[in-house]
């Protein structure tokens, strides 16, 4: 456990630490009613289940058969943790699996870049879900996390040593790599919200754009109506 | 001759086509390389694999076919959220930013994706795709050709003339009077997945009585001449796709059933809540009336095609496999066939082979569907190792013993399926009897709706003595249900669906080692008869690789394992 502190201090500490903060303090407002709860674990829900399909998109790829069988057990806890979340976001099962993509990040980063970012996403997930358990102490959902971070500092010493790996055994080097990828994060995060915000002015600009076609839609309702029955070829 | 790759894509279940002077090659479906169960996307990865698999790279191809008309795609949206206006008003940034931002650049994008030079990708028509992909697998000489869908550009559904290596378009139905959007609304309406959960409605229908046909025919009425008339106040895709079914839809039959809800069957299979034996009914009333609808198109095509004994179904609607026996039993036609792929996967077959035809290709039918990358045990077993699980030699009887004392194991053979049916090459296996088989399958493993059937795979020859109505050309695709015959029913309890039917897989020695297992229950005095669902879990696509498989079988703890050639993968004991 010593070891692991030392590492992420070594690597994006600070950031890592604010994270724990963070959850601590607004721990009472994520989880502030069964409602707002539920919604909060189906969000990590579909983190996990995103994580498990990148993690599997590695082990496909990686040309190594020893971080293969390492994506593949990886991918399989965070389908656990997925489940997990989704279980307890609703207890009754009366609920359909939220919808979730891929970014193909293996694809797009190379092995080396992906291993960093997997490694700065489960520190700062076990940074999150500790301030979840500082707030919350032994009570549902704290149990839940507690359950997973066990998981998560594996990873995050799995993925570390794998990172290595890949570097050449330089240290130096993967901790480079790291603040890289902590950067390109905040990149990215910067990106989608700037896509977010154009695509709420392309809505508004194509909603202004219909509303002005009200002529042509007249038009268009005269001369080429709602077609029945067979259209001959 | 050419190497033609075909390509469907940005709606829903990508996929490649590999077709060589004719011949397809290699065809692979996006989602089993990206697990994203239907994943829309431009199928890049797949085709790479596909192409890979075959040896070759994109530069060796001469032209890359996309199934649809992107301009006319275009112009449909255009049209049809201009005639909506203003119900449209939602609808149209979102239509118009999935054809601006990516739809009309299809063509570079897979240019750029493949890279290869822009002038060698082509675009189709997406029902001519969906006929082409039909009657040329079909390997009949005439037939005429009925494509069924939601929509492709602005056509619902088509009729097609198919003589020799020609294609005609007889007639079609324009947007938005849809039998496959009709099926989509009752889908959503019951609170299952569009585009996933159709197979659903068709299994709930079995449980209900066909109590609502009166208030189903007014929704969606057919007219003499065998077209389809929706009545639109019911009805919300027109003005806005993300909803399916509108006001007027609850105002007949309710409010609609709460996605994800668990159904509760009793010893009979009936829903024990009152409510879901409702949905029951409206599910069997809507499965009664599409199957109605179907007959009345397939009139219109054989009033068309009055001296062709050959009816091809594509489209997303010829998936329904009840509809399929129906068809078959009582359209008229002698033969009715239906290919794998017959959803939007197969258009990539379609517009593949057109495009060679327009080179001089003659297309070659299918014989089988194992088109997709090879698995073998020798690409398997090192990372199954790796991963703590047991490799130990088995023959195929000590696979039927295991199958007969109660275990479930997968079967991996060769080159995966094209299409959502896993036919003996990514299967799960299991002892076709008694029903509780079912129930452990459907609970523990697929973690899915109770009433969910699962199909029977027999040997070919044998048939005809398990079940009724069985034909082969739709008995080798299991794209038809047939009838268990009354005496084996309970024998084939798990095979057999609450109304007695049952989704027939003939098998002959295509899938040679489901073949060979067959053949083994057979000698060891079993009906050569085994429940075969496709290998995968809940809202997965089938497995492709031995990463999918290795973690398939370690997240399943209910699976006892994985036979692959002639290698048994277990977890240790």
């Amino acid at each position: 456990m010593a070891r692991q502190r030392g590492l992420r201090a070594q690597v994006g500490g600070v950031a890592v630490s604010l994270r724990r903060h963070l959850a601590r303090a607004t721990a009472w407002w994520a989880f502030r009613s069964p409602r707002a709860a539920s919604a909060h674990l189906l969000a990590f829900a579909a983190a996990e289940r995103n994580s498990e399909l990148e993690l599997l998109a590695a082990a496909r790829l990686t040309p190594s058969d020893d971080r293969r069988a390492s994506y593949v057990r990886h991918a399989l806890d965070e389908g656990r943790h997925a489940n997990a979340f989704f279980k307890r976001a609703h207890p009754d099962g009366n609920a359909l699996f939220p919808d979730v993509d891929v970014d193909d990040l293996y694809q797009r980063l190379g092995e080396r870049d992906f291993l960093a970012l997997v490694f700065v996403g489960e520190a700062r997930g076990a940074a999150q879900f500790r301030g979840y358990i500082d707030a919350l102490g032994a009570a549902e959902p704290g149990r839940l996390f507690s359950g997973i971070i066990v998981d998560e500092d594996r990873h995050e010493r799995d993925t570390w040593h794998h990172l290595v790996q890949v570097c050449h055994g330089d240290e130096a080097r993967a901790r480079q790599r790291v603040r890289t990828m902590i950067l390109w994060m905040a990149w990215r995060r910067w990106h989608r919200a700037g896509r977010t915000m154009s695509s709420m002015l392309y809505a508004a600009c194509m909603t202004l754009l219909f509303v002005a076609c009200a002529p042509l839609a007249w038009w268009m309702k005269r001369t080429r109506p709602e077609p029945r029955g067979w259209a001959q070829p | 001759m050419s190497v033609v790759l075909g390509v469907s894509a940005l709606y829903h279940d990508a996929a490649v086509a590999l077709v060589i002077d004719g011949e397809l090659r290699g065809a692979l479906q996006q989602e089993r390389v990206s697990r994203l169960k239907g994943d829309p996307r431009l199928p890049i990865a797949a085709a790479h694999a596909v192409l890979a698999a075959a040896h070759m790279t994109a530069a060796d191809l001469d032209a890359v076919v996309f199934y649809e008309n992107p301009f006319a795609r275009l112009e449909h949206v255009l049209v049809s959220t201009l005639r909506g206006f203003p119900q449209t008003l939602r609808q149209f940034p979102r239509a118009m930013a999935a054809q601006l931002s990516q739809k009309l650049w299809v063509k570079d994008e897979l240019a750029a994706g493949l890279g290869i030079d822009r002038t060698r990708i082509h675009h189709d028509e997406h029902h001519r795709s969906h006929a082409a992909s039909a009657y040329f697998a079909s390997g009949a000489q005439t037939a005429a050709v009925l494509c069924v869908d939601g929509v492709g550009e602005d056509t619902c559904t088509s009729v097609w003339r198919g003589d020799g290596t020609s294609l005609r378009l007889l007639s079609r139905q324009l947007f938005p009077h849809s039998v496959g959007l009709f099926y989509a609304a009752i889908t959503a309406w019951l609170g299952f997945r569009v585009l996933e959960g159709e197979q659903q409605v068709m299994g709930l229908a079995a449980l209900g009585s066909p109590t609502k046909l009166a208030a189903m025919e007014r929704l969606a009425r057919i007219n003499v001449d065998g077209s389809i008339e929706l009545d639109l106040s019911c009805f919300a895709h027109h003005y806005d796709h993300t909803l399916g079914f509108s006001a007027g839809f609850v105002k007949v039959f309710g409010p609609p059933r709460r996605p994800g809800k668990a159904w509760v069957l009793d010893d009979q299979g009936v829903p024990v809540d009152a409510a879901d034996r409702h949905y029951a009914d409206v599910a069997a009333s809507a499965q009664h009336h599409t199957e109605a609808m179907l007959l009345a198109l397939a009139q219109h095509a054989r009033s068309l095609c009055p001296d062709v004994d050959t009816l091809c179904l594509a489209g997303g609607v010829a998936l329904n496999a009840c509809a399929n026996g129906i068809l078959s039993q009582r359209s008229g036609f002698a033969r009715v066939f239906v290919q794998p792929a017959a959803g939007d996967a197969g258009g990539a077959l379609g517009a593949a082979w057109n495009f060679g035809r327009s080179r001089g290709d003659v297309p070659r039918p299918l014989a089988h569907a194992a088109w997709g990358p090879a698995l073998t045990a020798a690409m398997m077993v090192p990372l199954a190792t790796a991963c703590g699980l047991v490799s130990q030699p088995v023959v195929p009887a000590e696979v039927v013993a295991r199958l007969w004392r109660g275990q479930v194991l997968a079967l991996v053979d060769g080159r995966s399926e094209f299409g959502p049916r896993a036919l003996g090459h990514r299967s799960l296996l299991a002892a076709p009897g008694p029903r509780r088989v079912q129930d452990h399958i459907n609970t523990a493993i697929k973690r899915r709706e109770p009433f969910r059937p699962f199909a029977p795979a027999v040997l070919r020859d044998d048939a005809a003595a398990y079940f009724d109505h069985v034909t082969d050309d739709l008995g080798r695709f299991m794209t038809g249900v047939s009838t268990t015959k009354t005496a084996w029913r309970e024998t084939l309890g798990a095979v057999t669906h609450h109304d007695g039917t049952a989704r027939v897989q003939c098998v002959d020695e295509h899938a040679p080692h489901l073949h060979a297992l067959l053949q083994a229950a057979q000698a060891a005095g079993h009906p050569p008869v085994l429940l075969n669902t496709s290998l995968n879990g809940r809202r997965e696509p089938i497995c492709q690789g031995a990463v999918d498989v290795v973690r398939f079988l370690l997240a399943h703890p209910d699976v006892n394992g994985v036979v692959v050639d002639d290698v048994l993968l277990t977890r240790p004991s």
